[in-house]
This record gives C-alpha cells, sequence and structure tokens, in this order.
C-alpha cells in the first residue's frame, strides 16, 4: 500500500525526506508548518501492527496533527490520557498498535511497569526537544527506550532555536539525551525554505500608526521605572547576577524575568524580599508596556489602580512595604496622565469632570482600512474560486479581539452612541472601585495600628499620601491607603459624585453623528472576522477562511510566514496583507528585536552544528550519558565487596507517582536501581520495609513546615514504619557551602526554619534527618541506606495508609489537589474524604451544601468551609 | 572560624580516646542521675567543649560546665554531640568512640556538624549513613552562629507544643482566600485580588466562564489555562495504574 504524503511545498519535502531517512533533531523556524511534516512523518511510518508514540505534544498540537491526519493522510491518531483511558485499556491498546499521543508522565509509568511493549515500539516522534532536560522526564523515557529497543526511531522536532544556545553545549547535551546525531536546521533564509516561500508573495501593506501623546509619556515613565528597577535589583544582588549584557533592550525580550529568576533561582531561598519584589515587579511592568497599546483607556487605568491597591491591601506584613517603582516620580505622573486620559476633573471649588475616554490611534486606522476594502470589493468581480471576500482580522489576544469586536459593532450598529461601549466600561469601573473600597475597608479593621505605621512609613519617604491624593484629583484609588474612616467616606461620596457628573457629560456629548454606511456593506457579506494568534492553529483557520485581506492588528512575525506559507501553498489566491504597528514605540522595538534575535540564533546554531560533529562521531560507541557514566562508576565502587554484587536483581525502589515530576528517580535508574512506580499515601520513596523517605526541597521544606503538612507527614510515617527518613535535598546548582536559612536575627524568631526544624525533631525523636547537597548525591546515600535493608514489597507500600473502599490504582492530578490543599479547614488528615466522599473537583466542592461539609469534614470546619465559599464581598458593609 | 584551634581539639580528642581506653573494660556506664538533674533554664555544657567557638554565640539561654558524657545537654533526654567537618578531616575516628562511649542513653540525640570545610561531599556522606545506624538526628550549620542557635533552640522549645508547625496559620478572610488561590502555579496575590473583586465570591469566581476570565485585568492566556484546570480537572482519576501487586518484580 501506497502511503499518503501531503506536502505541497518543496521545502517541506525536503525535511519530510531526511527526516524518513535518517534519525534526528529538526529545528525549523517558528510558523514554517512543523506540525504538518510531523503529522507527515508519523503517518509514514504507521503500517498496520505498527506502534508509534508522539511524546511531547499539548493539546493544540495534538488536535492539529489530529486534523492534519484525518483530512489528508487517512490515519487515525489515539489520545492517551489518563481520564479517558484506564490502564487495561491502555495495555489493549498499545497491543494493538496505532499511533498514541500521550503524554510523558503517563509514559515513564507504562514503560516503568511494562504495560507498553517497549521492544515493539516502531518510533518516537518528539515535539518541543527544546525543552529536555537531561534530569527530565522526556530523557528518562529515552533511556528506558534505548535500553531494550535499539532499532526504534528516534524524530526530534523544535521550532525554538534559541533554547539549544542557552549554556554550554546544550545542542550536544540534547542531542545526547536523545540519542540522536543529525541535526537539521531550515531557518527562513534557508536557500530551499526562501525559494519555495517567495515564488508568489503576497502584498503587504504597512501601516505606520503613531502613538497618542499620552500614551508617549506613560511609555517613557514606564521605561523610566523599568531601568530604575533594574539598577536597585543589580545592587542588591551583584554578588548572584550575571548582568554584564543587561540593558533596556534585553529587557524587552520576552524571556528577560524569567532569565533573571533562573539566575536567582540558585538561592531564591535566600534572597531578600526586597529582591523578589523587584523580579515581580520587573515582570509587572513589562506587562505594562504591552498593555499600554493592547488595553483601552478604561482597562488601563483599571490595571494600574489594582497594583496600587494590592500593595496596600496585601496582609502579610513581609509585602508591607510597597514597590519601588511606585515611588518614583515617574509612577505618579503615568498614573495621573493615565486617568487624564479617561476623564479630566477640573480644578476649583465646584467639582467638575469630563470624560475624555481617549480612544486607541489603531481603531481609526482600522476603520480606514476597511472603508478602503469595501470600497475595492465593490469594484472588483468576486471571485469565489480562489479567495472569498472575507476579511480577516489578528490581534494579540482575546481581549483585543473582544475590544475589536465591540467598536465595529458600536459604529456600525449605532452611530449615535458610537462610544456607548466605553461608557459603560467606566460605569463598570467606578462600580469596581466601590467593590475594590469595601474589600481593603474590611481588612483595615483588623489592624488599624499597623495601618498606620504604614502609611507614616510613607510619608516618611516623602509622598504623603494626602499630598498625593491632591496631585492626582481627590478621588483616586490611594485615597484609600489612609485609615481614616471619615477620609474613607468622603473619597467615597466624592467617586460617587464624580460617577454622576461624567455620567450626565456621557449622555450630552455623544449627540447623533455622521452615518458611516460603508460598514452596512461588510455586514451584508458578512465576513469579518476577528481571531487572536494561536500558535500553529493559525494555519488552519487561513486554509478555511481564505481570506482576500487580512489585517494584522499587532504584530507577530511567526504569523507572517504562516501567511507565507498559505500564500505559497495557493498561490492563485489573491492576498492582500495589511500590517500596523505603532511606530517609534516598544512594540515595534520588540517585533525586530525578536526577528533579528531568531535570525542570530539560527546563525549561531549552524555554527554549533558544525563544531559539534566531530565530537559525536567520536562519542557515539557509547549511548550514555555523562552523568549515568559517572554514577556507574562510583555504583561499582561501592558494590565492590557488598551485596550488590552478591545479588543479580537490582536494588528496588518504590517511588511515589508525584515525585516523577522531580529529576531523582531518573537518576536512580540511572544508578542502577529498578524504579517502581506506584501511588503511595506515607512517604515519597520506599527503600526497604523499614525506611521510608519524604523528600523536600529547601523551598518545599520551608512551605510544608509552615503549613503543618511536614507534621502531617511525618507523623504518618512514623505510625506506619521503623526508620522514617526527612531528605532535604539542594538544587544541584545550589551551593551547598553557605547557609541554606536566611541569617540570623539576634533572638529566637518563631517563624525562622531553624526553630520549626528544631521543634520538628522534638516532635518527632525517631525522624531521621538526610542532608544531601544534590539528586546524584541522594542517589548514592540510597545505595549506602539500603546495603543492609531487605527489598521493598510495592503492594503492602501502596496499601500503607489506605482505608476501606479506597482504591491504590487511582492516581491524583496536582495542580488540583494543590488547590485542595490550599482551602483553610483542610488538612492533611480529612482532604482524602472530600473526593472519597463524592465531591470531584473545586467546582463541584464551592457548590456541595453545608451538610455534606460537615460529613466530610466534621461540623465546624464544614460550616466554617460553606461559608468560605459562599461569602460575598458585598456582606462587608 | 579561621582562628579554631587545632591543637586544643586535638589534645580534648586524645583525652577523650584515652578515656575510652579506661573505661574499655567497663561495661558502658550512661549517667542518668546527672541528667536527671539538669538544672531547669541552662544548657549543660562538656567542659570539653570549652574553648568552641560556638559558646560567646550562646546568648539567649543560659550555659555552664557540667560533667556530663555528651557535649552538650539542652533537656530532659536531649542531647548533642558536636563535630567540625575540619576536626573530622583529622580525626575521622574520633566521633565513633563518642558515639559509642554515650550509647542509647537520651532519647533524642543530635549530632550537630558544623560544616567548614568545602571539600565535605563524601564526609556528609558517610555521617548520614553513621546518624541513621546509631539513631540520630543529623543537623548542619555552616557557621558558629548558626550551631550556637540550634543549641539555644532545642532549650527554649524543650517544652513548647508543636502546634506551630502542625497547622495552618488562622488568618482573616481575605488571606486564606490569597492563599487558596495563590496555590495554583503563576497566580499571584494580586491576580486572586482582582479575581475576587470582580466576581464578589469564590463560590462565583469558581465557575467563571474562560470568556470572563480573560476580561481580567492582568490575566493572560497561560493564566486562566491553569486556572480553569486546577478548577476544573477532577482530583482523582480511576485505575490509572497497574495494581502494585502485578508489577512485574523481576528484571528483564
Amino acid at each position: 500500500m501506497e502511503t499518503k504524503v501531503h506536502l505541497p511545498l518543496a521545502y517541506q519535502q525536503q525535511v519530510f525526506n531526511e527526516l524518513i531517512e535518517e534519525d534526528g533533531l529538526c529545528v525549523i523556524a517558528p510558523g514554517l508548518s512543523l506540525l504538518q511534516i510531523a503529522a507527515n512523518v508519523l503517518s509514514y511510518f504507521a503500517v498496520p501492527g505498527s506502534l508509534l508514540l508522539l511524546v511531547g505534544a499539548n493539546v493544540d498540537d495534538i488536535e492539529l496533527i489530529q486534523h492534519e491526519m484525518e483530512s489528508h493522510l487517512e490515519k487515525k491518531l489515539i489520545t492517551v490520557n489518563t481520564e479517558t483511558m484506564s490502564v487495561d485499556k491502555r495495555e489493549k491498546s498499545y497491543l494493538e498498535g496505532g499511533i498514541f499521543a500521550i503524554t510523558s508522565r503517563i509514559l515513564v509509568m507504562d514503560l516503568l511497569t511494562k504495560i507498553i511493549p517497549t521492544e515493539k515500539i516502531t518510533g518516537i516522534v518528539l515535539l518541543h526537544a527544546d525543552r529536555v532536560v537531561s534530569t527530565g522526564t522526556v530523557a528518562f523515557i529515552m533511556r528506558l527506550y534505548r535500553e531494550t529497543n535499539k532499532t526504534g526511531f528516534i524524530k526530534a522536532f523544535s521550532d525554538d532555536p534559541e533554547q539549544f544556545l542557552m549554556g554550554i553545549n546544550a545542542l550536544s547535551h540534547c542531542l545526547r539525551c536523545l540519542f540522536l546525531r543529525h541535526v537539521f536546521i531550515y531557518p527562513r533564509f534557508h536557500v530551499v525554505v526562501a525559494e519555495s516561500l517567495e515564488k508568489s508573495p503576497a502584498n503587504v501593506v504597512e501601516l505606520n500608526v503613531n502613538l497618542s501623546d499620552s500614551q508617549k509619556t506613560i511609555q517613557s515613565c514606564l521605561l523610566t521605572c523599568i531601568e530604575s528597577t533594574m539598577r536597585e535589583l543589580r545592587r542588591l544582588n551583584s554578588a548572584y547576577l550575571d548582568m554584564e549584557d543587561w540593558n533596556i533592550e534585553s529587557a524587552l525580550h520576552r524571556s528577560f524575568d524569567v532569565i533573571v529568576r533562573r539566575q536567582l533561582d540558585s538561592v531564591w531561598h535566600r534572597v531578600s524580599p526586597k529582591t523578589k519584589q523587584l523580579v515581580g515587579d520587573l515582570s509587572t511592568l513589562k506587562f505594562l508596556l504591552s498593555a499600554l497599546v493592547c488595553y483601552d483607556c478604561v482597562s488601563f487605568l483599571k490595571l494600574l489602580d489594582t497594583l496600587v491597591l494590592s500593595v496596600n491591601v496585601s496582609s502579610y506584613p513581609s509585602n508591607a512595604q510597597p514597590s519601588p517603582w511606585l515611588m518614583l516620580d515617574a509612577a505618579n505622573k503615568m498614573i495621573r496622565v493615565a486617568r487624564d486620559r479617561v476623564y479630566k476633573e477640573s480644578e476649583g471649588p465646584n467639582m467638575d469632570a469630563i470624560p475624555i475616554l481617549e480612544e486607541q490611534p489603531k481603531w481609526s486606522v482600522l476603520q480606514d482600512v476597511l472603508n478602503e476594502v469595501c470600497h475595492e470589493t465593490m469594484l472588483a468581480d468576486t471571485d469565489a474560486e480562489t479567495s472569498n471576500n472575507s476579511i480577516m482580522i489578528m490581534c494579540a489576544d482575546e481581549r483585543t479581539c473582544l475590544q475589536l469586536r465591540d467598536y465595529l459593532s458600536t459604529v456600525t450598529y449605532d452611530n449615535k452612541d458610537s462610544l456607548k461601549n466605553m461608557n459603560s466600561k467606566l460605569v463598570d469601573y467606578f462600580q469596581w472601585r466601590e467593590q475594590y473600597r469595601k474589600m481593603s475597608k474590611s481588612i483595615k479593621k483588623p489592624e488599624p495600628s499597623k495601618e498606620r505605621e504604614a502609611s507614616n512609613t510613607t510619608s516618611r519617604k516623602g509622598v504623603p499620601p494626602s499630598k498625593r491624593r491632591r496631585v492626582r484629583g481627590g478621588n483616586n484609588a490611594t485615597s484609600r491607603t489612609t485609615s481614616d474612616n471619615t477620609d474613607a467616606n468622603d473619597s467615597f461620596s466624592r467617586d460617587l459624585r464624580l460617577e454622576k457628573i461624567l455620567l450626565s457629560h456621557l449622555s450630552k456629548r455623544y449627540e447623533p453623528e455622521v452615518g458611516n454606511d460603508a460598514f452596512e456593506v461588510i455586514d451584508d457579506f458578512n465576513s469579518i472576522y476577528i481571531y487572536s494568534y494561536n500558535g500553529e492553529r493559525d494555519e488552519l483557520v487561513l486554509n478555511n477562511l481564505r481570506p482576500r485581506y487580512v489585517i494584522m492588528f499587532d504584530s507577530d512575525p511567526n504569523f507572517i510566514r504562516r501567511v507565507e506559507v498559505y500564500k505559497a501553498t495557493y498561490p492563485k489566491r489573491s492576498l492582500r496583507v495589511y500590517f500596523m504597528y505603532y511606530g517609534g514605540s516598544i512594540e515595534e522595538q520588540k517585533y525586530l528585536f525578536s526577528v533579528r534575535r531568531e535570525k542570530d540564533s539560527f546563525s549561531r546554531l549552524i555554527k554549533e552544528r558544525s563544531n559539534m560533529a566531530i565530537v559525536l562521531t567520536a562519542d557515539s560507541e557509547r549511548f550514555e550519558s555523562q552523568e549515568s557514566k559517572f554514577l556507574r562508576n562510583v555504583n561499582t565502587r561501592i558494590a565492590g565487596g557488598g551485596q550488590l554484587s552478591i545479588t543479580n536483581e537490582k536494588p528496588r525502589v518504590i517511588v511515589d507517582l508525584r515525585e516523577f515530576r522531580s529529576s531523582l528517580p531518573s537518576i536512580l535508574h540511572g544508578n542502577n536501581f529498578s524504579v517502581i512506580p506506584c501511588q503511595l499515601l506515607v512517604g515519597d520513596y520506599i527503600l526497604s520495609p523499614k525506611i521510608c523517605v519524604e523528600r523536600k526541597s529547601i523551598r518545599d521544606l520551608i512551605q510544608s513546615l509552615s503549613n503543618g503538612r511536614l507534621y502531617s507527614q511525618c507523623e504518618a510515617m512514623t505510625e506506619y514504619y521503623e526508620i522514617p527518613v526527612l531528605l532535604i535535598e539542594f538544587e544541584q546548582h545550589q551551593s551547598f557551602t553557605s547557609p541554606p536559612f536566611s541569617d540570623l536575627s539576634s533572638e529566637i524568631g518563631k517563624n525562622d526554619v531553624q526553630s520549626k526544624l528544631v521543634l520538628l525533631t522534638l516532635s518527632f525523636p525517631n525522624l531521621r534527618i538526610v542532608w544531601s547537597s544534590s539528586a546524584y548525591v541522594t542517589s548514592i546515600i540510597f545505595q549506602d541506606l539500603k546495603a543492609m535493608e531487605q527489598e521493598p514489597d510495592p503492594a503492602s507500600a501502596a496499601s500503607i495508609g489506605l482505608e476501606a473502599g479506597q482504591d491504590s490504582t487511582n492516581t491524583y492530578n496536582q495542580a488540583p489537589l494543590d488547590l485542595l490543599m490550599g482551602l483553610p479547614y483542610i488538612t492533611m488528615k480529612n482532604y482524602r474524604n472530600v473526593f472519597y466522599g463524592g465531591v470531584k473537583d473545586i467546582q463541584e466542592a464551592s457548590e456541595t451544601s453545608e451538610r455534606k461539609w460537615s460529613e466530610l469534614i466534621g461540623p465546624e470546619a464544614g460550616r466554617r468551609l460553606y461559608s468560605f465559599f459562599r461569602k460575598q464581598l458585598k456582606d462587608y458593609e | 572560624m579561621s582562628d579554631i584551634d587545632d591543637e586544643e581539639f586535638e589534645q580534648l580528642a586524645v583525652s577523650a580516646l584515652e578515656e575510652v581506653e579506661k573505661k574499655a573494660g567497663f561495661a558502658q556506664q550512661p549517667t542518668p542521675q546527672k541528667v536527671s538533674r539538669v538544672t531547669a533554664h541552662s544548657i549543660l555544657v562538656n567542659p570539653r567543649q570549652k574553648g568552641n567557638p560556638l559558646l560567646p554565640h550562646v546568648r539567649n539561654v543560659p550555659w555552664e560546665y557540667t560533667d556530663i558524657v555528651p557535649d552538650f545537654v539542652m533537656g530532659t533526654g536531649i542531647c548533642s554531640l558536636f563535630l567540625s567537618l575540619k576536626y573530622h578531616h583529622l580525626h575521622p575516628e574520633y566521633i565513633y568512640s563518642r558515639i559509642s562511649k554515650l550509647g542509647k542513653s537520651y532519647n533524642l540525640r543530635i549530632l550537630l556538624i558544623l560544616v567548614d570545610v568545602e571539600n565535605h561531599q563524601a564526609s556528609i556522606q558517610e555521617l548520614v549513613k553513621t546518624s541513621i545506624v546509631n539513631q540520630y538526628t543529623l543537623i548542619l550549620a555552616w557557621s558558629s552562629e548558626e550551631a550556637a542557635r540550634y543549641l539555644e533552640t532545642y532549650k527554649a522549645y524543650e517544652n513548647m507544643s508543636p502546634a506551630l508547625i502542625m497547622e495552618k496559620p488562622s488568618t482573616d478572610y481575605l488571606s486564606q482566600v490569597q492563599s487558596f488561590l495563590t496555590s495554583i502555579r503563576g497566580i499571584n496575590k494580586s491576580d486572586s485580588l482582582s479575581l475576587l473583586s470582580k466576581f464578589g465570591s469564590l463560590e462565583r469566581a469558581l465557575v467563571a466562564s474562560r470568556d470572563e476570565l480573560e476580561q481580567l485585568e492582568g490575566w493572560g492566556p497561560t493564566k486562566v489555562n491553569r486556572f480553569l484546570e486546577a478548577v476544573q480537572q477532577p482530583f482523582m482519576s480511576h485505575s490509572t495504574i497497574k495494581r502494585p501487586e502485578a508489577i512485574n518484580l523481576k528484571q528483564t
């Protein structure tokens, strides 16, 4: 039977052929139909009886590959997840064969418990190969796979070249994890790609839009704030941060805050709260920059207000200090300008305010473009064969979509009230502030003294709340910083009055305007489509819509490529692209920066590949990673003369399912342990019938000591095991030579980690503590500990802690479980009652009756939890 | 730590070893009387610890020299041996003689280790094993101050109830809401506030639709996805892993 291939463009076929011939990693520029190629590769090998796995795909990827296979390739993709497929069903389907999309967490479990016949796997296709780390799940999967299956193929894909340049030898490291030798690199400037795409280019019109004056002011204020935050961060952490190439431009790059966070990660538990705040501020400020061009003026003001308010509302003492950027003159100016473009309050004894409601500059340009397009379509004859007359507007996110939809519909249908939408937004805004005021007032009540103190600190910094209030016009958000009740009431009534005044203005202002009938024509065609960028999915939308006009309301380099691919695939369809951007804005800079960066990354990657080739051929004999070799050496040393050399069987460790998110199980396996996954209720690792280990990273330790979780866990371990062990594990890159906990104050503090640890050991004198500098060291320690013990039994380990009617083959989902544990009155002791008692998820929990709750967790806690869900903010009055 | 007096330590250790040898013929003799007469408010210090740089840092509780077997006694049934890794590297056998001498006469035996060398991995590994075999609770300190703080805390908290580490701190409604919602990855305090203020109650916020959530200031698609996943996914999926009895334990 001839296998179908559906790849219209020359470069796609070339990538396909290369991958079919040899195993390898394919790094391709985003937007160049990666998923389509992956789908074709999978289908090519899908002869009856074969077993193919798609790993690393997210929900969207799966859906699109599925679509591609079903519509063009006559193949079926089976999705495996825990909700739809029980273990028996999975076992059966694997034997039958087919193409399976499977999450790495399930796959690693199935490989370890041998549900999947490893030797029968025809091959694995891996998406997002850039995310592979040597101790991660995917690398673990590949190792398990190659251990027993040397002939199956591995084809990996990635569209993020930058990731392979982070760190030393990241590319060769990744290849080694995947047991691959070849890299195929396809940037946009690759000859074949360029030739394929430039045969019949689309007609592109660039529209340079100017920012409004107030937007420009806000933008420059934001940049000042970012710069000052960066300076402060540098000053506080010069020891940890490598900031040689820090400048305002790199700060605009999408992953800048992630990079800072990563650099600080190893010392995160020790950096001052101030630093943490600054890192958070950087993200916030970056977000504000993009919100400035995306949000309408009322929403932007609301966002600013939320930020100002959340500083005051926060009830944690450590956060009592407002973010430093809020103290800058630039921030004050920004808030004032942001308010002024919503409404302007006139100075003077008589309170008066005029609504301004500034429009986003792109809106009117969009209107012009639509006018132009409509005229054109009326004149030109429609040729339904090639393209229909639909207009596609692409914007950054759903919020902008909605904003445009509102905007266009109000201009079209109801010209008399063209900004009705904005008006209602303004009304919403005032209502929201009322709500917020109640909330903040309720917080103020319990601790009035503290509040006063806080406002004192602010005044010492030279920005007294009262002054700020006057500057910004009497009724702004910060007026609530004062604890003074009369003051708050005063500003509250001012708010109400202001709202009334503004509303009366609004009704007066928008008298009938000139009609704009151009839009009615479009309405007849019923053909404006507004979408937000949605990765690979956009390809599908383009193919389905066949638009004649595409308006890119926000910029996105990847979408441009998708349009190019679309146009090259259907050269006969006419297409014009309008590309709108704010000239001289951060938006434009960011766009240019990302294009340049991608190009650089590809060039560097190509260079890296040429340097790397020799190393890999020399290394190809040994398929093991450095780490596992290192570990094996250590292993033989310890085993020499010990018990390990006597028994043939590998030492056994039972590992809780949830632990598979960490790197330890993978390292244990590499270190010649037999890793058995089980759902454990007590402990994380069971080394022997006596030894039970609870693993905590430093961050977990601090957290679980303060929310009571660790105490309950130790309690359970002590009840069932002779030697309960608390393993305190440092991150591998985390320094072990410096103290892990915060500095010592002059007195014994109740909240110090050390104090809590002392209290824990006092409560559990039998608890043993293991300190380990990394997961690698842990695995060696485990070997030591197991040396004189018997092997553990999975069945009994899994049954420990189970009550009647509970089942050890069920698995917990981490995100909802964490949320459940976050609820007040839910403890380690009663949380299982909740879902075994029939409450399925959090949404159901919020609707559960009071009676049911008291059955589940006791009358008192039940009553309180019930009212916790029900509490209305308006009850606060 | 640079001025640690190795010679003094060495002398102490030598005398300790001699002592051990002297008593080798006798059965191990714990000194229960001494322990039961622990002065209520102070840490008892073995005179051999004279000159230990951590002592000046014990400021929050009183201490006194007494003739005891362990290095420190912090309360009824609570004692500690002290070991500096620097010293351990010179005299690896020292700690074992101390451990065997102390026996099992205290309920909670702390092995307090001062990590004062760079190359510590092998020794810590070894001491971890030792502490488990001999039933010691291992505590690592990275400075004399920190070591002293541990001793002080043991004394001060000797009779304290563990309530502090037993449950969630009880707080007001809004902090409860914040700590509830921030247990979702990627949701911070101000996100939780904007969520609550928009919907007015948790009951309403938890059933909010994707569209409503994307309208929230500061909530992008990633955040919305994480939120929806956490509130909509079931806590538990049924029969998703192999029954532990059915796992084939034989190696392939």
